[in-house]
């Protein structure tokens, strides 16, 4: 708890709304001239805040930090060219010890409009990142980062697809103090009414810890996941991609002999297999890797959302969670591009939803799963609701379905594709193909008209099952415009609905490829500053005609957005203006 | 070539008014009004179909050459083989670059020509292009992050310029090729100077 005896006369709870503008000259002038109770409770005194003056440097421990891929590139280096070989080990050391001293020239300052980090052994780097563009904060504990009593930094910024400032390890009062000032963008004017602890192990949300006599409680989160709904989000969350990586590991692990005293080796199994048809080892297989996949997604998910704490404090959103590895993300309103509700199957079956957002250079890769989430997993209401508070929308009208034409595509795919089906089927599953011993040995294939019947067998049932996913696929489309937002929504098993606010409309966009002119389609798309991997907002397979209406609407929209924005003293922030980047 | 008013918006919106998703719910009338009125959109330079033939000519040497090489000293080759069977006459891939290319360079700058028109109206930037894929990106002046100009070596000859617009979204860059350079110059010192204007105000 730093400003232990900081005078609280500042209102209990700022108002949502920013300061209007007026007051930036007056936050500038110099503290010691300005009487005390005009000083926000939560600002950090500026002394403890490394200067150009007193440079801030990251500890020693970052040393035994970063040691850890140092002792990983060892281990496999003795792994490959066994551990009898020293060269390599002394090539690694000289690596480690030249790693730790540009760790150690390492300086990171703030001043009034910018953060700077100054780095290099030989060749020094300063790296200045303008106030104005830094979209996000994010603080990571692992639990190498926790042993030694160290957080990671990572300050997200507009433009360039990396992490654009990243402190390997700095300590927590010191991370806590820099993520409230860099959020803050103006000097010394943290939005986050509570100061902060400092964020040490247990100390969490905990009332306990703070001083509840001198600062008033903190106003409730907005999201609070009890253990069984983060074992929920884990039942529900669909990580297939990264479980089916995995699997594969495993079993090129297994077939190169690891574990082979476990099981018995893999010459015990060939026979047992082999006396298996292959289409049967092939189902074995899939459910193994299915299993071991969603093992792998529930305790990925269960550890990085465990404790999920999502907190509005002014219009900085918060996010805390995970068990081993702790996060603390933070992000302003006014940097958020859009809000997505996605609703996976399984999701949509048990009515639940979750949410993310969509943040401008802060990259799903570099950060890593998760970050972007508001809502892990909830109740659709409650994950809409949420998601157009976000937004900024006062309530989410009805969405307008898609025209027939767009189903009439949809369904015509599907027919393309039974067809297609009905005409290799009978060739791949022929005896004489070689292929799938197991299914073309029930089929009737010494029957005169058998190749007919296979080619309009599987061509049905291909075909129903994609007439149903055209059928899912036009029922997922929707669209909705109402003055300051739009929403879109799509996605045939996974609906994924994302609300814009007008004002981050960077450009509108109305594409048309020949399949949808001859239906008098037409796809529009809303570009806003987001990372490169997210994609933008877009309705598909829209009228042709409100499309081009839309487009209209939409501009208008966003011109009123921004005027409103800058009535109110909070629009400059929109990434467009407030860089200051425009450079003719 | 002067000005040419193209209709890129109809007056009101053709197609069937939305249904409303839950009728009970929403039962107004379509949410889409017309628009204003058509947008005057302006054609390219006309130089720029040669110079786009030139380019495509270039490219056509190159890939022809590239195929008369792989015919000649390929033979035998197992990939080659693979790729060409030798049941196909001498010189088919060499004949079929050419002619692919020949037709490319006749048909390709023509229709991109004339699909590709630009129009500055008091708020923002209209681009339309794409000869298969039709594509029309309307810029605020406003959304404006910089404004470049572009000159290649071929555009030099020519004295043409490519003006390219970038805003904070990445990947969405409104281009138009072929303007006169001092066009171009213009144009660029114009943008900026509503866009800053413009972000100054909103």
């Amino acid at each position: 708890m730093e400003p232990e005896g900081a005078p609280s006369a500042a209102p209990e709870h700022l108002p949502p709304e920013r300061v209007p503008p007026e007051q930036h000259p007056t936050d500038r002038i110099p503290t010691e001239h300005l009487p005390t109770e005009h000083l926000p409770t939560d600002r950090p005194p500026a002394d403890r805040l490394p200067t150009d003056d007193a440079r801030g440097r990251l500890p020693w421990s970052v040393l035994l930090l970063e040691g850890r891929r140092f002792l990983v590139g060892l281990l496999g280096l003795a792994l490959v060219a066994g551990p009898y070989r020293w060269w390599p080990m002394g090539v690694f050391a000289a690596l480690f010890v030249m790693r730790g001293v540009q760790l150690r020239l390492l300086r990171y300052w703030l001043t009034p409009d910018s953060f700077v980090i100054e780095r290099g052994l030989l060749f020094r780097r300063r790296r200045v990142i303008s106030r104005a563009r830094i979209q996000a904060v994010d603080l990571e504990r692992g639990l190498l980062h926790r042993a030694l009593g160290l957080t990671e930094v990572r300050v997200e910024a507009l433009g360039g697809g990396d992490t654009e400032g990243a402190l390997p390890g700095v300590e927590p009062e010191m991370a806590a103090r820099l993520r409230e000032e860099l959020v803050a963008r103006e000097p010394g004017r943290s939005p986050a009414r509570e100061p902060g602890q400092p964020w040490q192990d247990g100390a969490g949300e905990e009332e306990a810890a703070a001083p509840a006599d001198t600062h008033p409680p903190d106003p409730p989160p907005l999201v609070r996941l009890a253990g069984a709904e983060v074992v929920v989000a884990g039942l529900t969350e669909s990580r297939l991609g990264a479980g089916v990586a995995a699997a594969w590991v495993g079993l090129e692990a297994v077939r190169q002999g690891a574990f082979s005293g476990w099981f018995g080796t893999p010459e015990d199994w060939v026979p047992i297999l082999e006396s298996l048809p292959w289409m049967a080892v092939l189902v074995i297989l899939g459910v193994l890797v299915l299993l071991f996949s969603l093992l792998l997604s529930f305790v990925l998910t269960v550890l990085g959302y465990w404790g999920f704490t999502l907190h509005l404090r002014g219009d900085v959103l918060e996010v805390e969670r995970g068990l081993l590895t702790q996060h603390r993300d933070t992000v302003s309103l006014d940097r958020i591009q859009a809000v997505r509700v996605e609703e996976n199957p399984f999701r949509r079956l048990m009515g639940l939803a979750s949410v993310k957002v969509v943040v401008a250079g802060r990259a799903r890769s570099s950060t890593g799963s998760g970050t972007n989430v508001l809502l892990p997993v909830g109740p659709r209401a409650q994950a809409f609701e949420l998601a157009a508070r976000v937004a900024g929308w006062t309530h989410l009208p009805p969405l307008h379905p898609m025209p027939a034409q767009a189903r009439a595509r949809r369904r015509m795919r599907a027919g393309i594709a039974a067809v297609v089906a009905g005409l290799a089927g009978p060739t791949l599953l022929h005896p004489a193909a070689g292929g799938m011993a197991g299914v073309s040995a029930l089929l009737p294939w010494n029957w005169s008209g058998g190749m007919l019947l296979v080619a309009v067998g599987v061509g049905l049932g291909v075909g129903l099952v994609a007439l149903l996913m055209a059928e899912g696929a036009w029922r997922g489309l929707g669209w909705a415009e109402e003055g300051s937002h739009a929403a879109f929504r799509e996605g045939t098993l996974e609906r994924r609905t994302t609300l814009v606010p007008l004002s981050r409309l960077q450009s509108v966009e109305v594409v048309s490829t020949p399949f949808q002119r001859r239906r008098g389609l037409a796809t529009l798309l809303i570009p806003v500053a987001r990372p490169a991997l997210e994609s933008d907002p877009r309705a598909l397979d829209l009228d042709e005609g409100v499309a081009r209406g839309l487009r209209i609407r939409l501009l208008e929209g966003a011109r009123q957005a921004r005027r409103e924005g800058a009535d109110r003293g909070t629009s400059g922030l929109s990434p467009g203006a407030a860089g200051g980047m425009f450079i003719p | 070539m002067g000005d040419e008013a193209v209709q890129v918006n109809p007056g009101p919106a053709s197609g069937e008014p939305p249904l409303p998703l839950e009728p009970s719910v929403r039962s107004e009338a379509a949410p889409v009004r017309s628009e204003p009125g058509p947008v005057l959109l302006k054609p390219l330079d006309p130089r720029v179909r040669i110079l786009w033939r030139l380019a495509a000519g270039l490219r056509a040497v190159v890939w022809t050459g590239g195929a008369a090489l792989v015919e000649t000293y390929g033979r035998g080759q197992p990939l080659v083989e693979a790729i060409l069977p030798d049941t196909l006459p001498p010189g088919w891939l060499t004949g079929g670059m050419a002619a692919l290319w020949i037709l490319v360079m006749v048909l390709v700058p023509s229709l991109r020509y004339r699909r590709w028109r630009y129009a500055l109206r008091t708020d923002d930037l209209w681009i339309r292009r794409g000869i298969l894929v039709h594509r029309i990106s309307v810029i605020p002046y406003s959304r404006l992050q910089f404004v470049d100009t572009r000159q290649g070596p071929l555009e030099r000859w020519f004295g043409l310029t490519e003006l390219v617009v970038h805003t904070a979204a990445p990947g969405t860059s409104g281009l138009i090729p072929g303007l006169r350079a001092g066009e171009a110059e213009a144009l660029r010192e114009r943008l900026a100077r509503v866009a800053s204007g413009e972000a100054d105000g909103a």
